[in-house]
């Protein structure tokens, strides 16, 4: 039997109080969007301090490098993404990504104010981003973000659709993805739907019951979002590309 | 319509959900999967391993 070695990462992050919120595919399965996920995804506070524990904690985990580019404040405060493998006997092999600011989304302080901590058994108190800015951040031009999505608020509104919130019901309205469930917001929440309309003109169809727009609105307003990703990562792999051909040519 | 072992996936707490997800792990390995991730060519990250 090989136990999973994401709880002694974790751990060790934890016990060198690193100050990071979980995101990726370890944050979607404690919402329920995902059943497995084989590495771990930091957003981490970017400053001195933190990244010196930051460090330390790879360092525990032996954890190399494996993309360009280094570990630093810069970078991570460009939108750049660090990528190590952990070599540690316990934990070998296993990904970690470190990112400190995500296209569409607050600065770090902010993302931790709304943070939900989980307490997970012999591991601790686990920081995982809020909700609403993991929808965010999955709002990328990767296919496999889309349905994750979807479930990360299908999963939100089957736990909370007994006695919801009203700042609950509209993160609902603007973010569902799946057409029956809008249109069944919509019947049960009207009022709110209303004043959400001006922001996401689909709400108008989910109001109608019109199933095939609401499918093809969510379409562009996906297109849109993977537009605005791809432009957001142009200028970022143009200089991941100059980095890797100025290290291939040392 | 959702499926309803997706239902009960979501019935779960985050807690339950994190405790499965690791057994899942012993799978994973049981069947020789890899810790890196699919080659996806959407992703930034596709070219720049080193």
């Amino acid at each position: 039997m090989t136990p999973s070695p994401i709880p002694k990462a974790l751990s060790t992050f934890l016990r060198h109080k690193v100050n990071a919120l979980l995101i990726g595919g370890q944050a979607c399965i404690l919402y329920g969007a995902a059943e497995f996920s084989r590495d771990i995804d930091l957003a981490v506070m970017v400053s001195a301090q933190n990244l010196d524990r930051l460090r330390m904690a790879l360092e525990e985990l032996a954890a190399k490098r494996i993309f360009m580019p280094d570990l630093s404040a810069d970078v991570l405060m460009r939108g750049h993404a660090c990528h190590f493998r952990c070599q540690r006997t316990d934990v070998k092999g296993l990904r970690i990504d470190i990112l400190g600011v995500m296209r569409g989304l607050d600065p770090f302080p902010e993302l931790w104010e709304r943070r939900q901590e989980i307490e997970l058994p012999e591991i601790g108190r686990i920081a995982v981003m809020g909700l609403p800015d993991l929808v965010k951040a999955k709002k990328t031009q990767r296919d496999k973000d889309w349905p994750m999505i979807r479930r990360l608020i299908e999963a939100d509104i089957y736990r909370e659709s007994s006695n919801p919130l009203q700042e609950r019901i509209c993160f609902w309205l603007t973010e569902c993805r799946t057409p029956d469930l809008l249109i069944s917001l919509a019947a049960r929440y009207p009022d709110i739907a209303s004043t959400i309309v001006a922001n996401r003109p689909l709400l108008r169809y989910a109001m109608e019951g019109n199933q095939d727009i609401i499918q093809e609105l969510l379409r562009e307003e996906e297109d849109r979002q993977r537009d605005l990703d791809r432009q957001y990562w142009a200028p970022l792999k143009a200089e991941l590309e100059k980095w890797r051909n100025e290290n291939e040519g040392n | 319509m959702v499926e309803d072992e997706v239902l009960e996936w979501y019935a779960l707490s985050p807690v339950e959900r994190f405790e499965e997800s690791l057994k899942l792990w012993e799978v994973f390995v049981l069947f020789g999967g890899d810790y890196d991730p699919e080659p996806d060519s959407q992703s930034p990250f596709d070219i720049f391993e080193t």
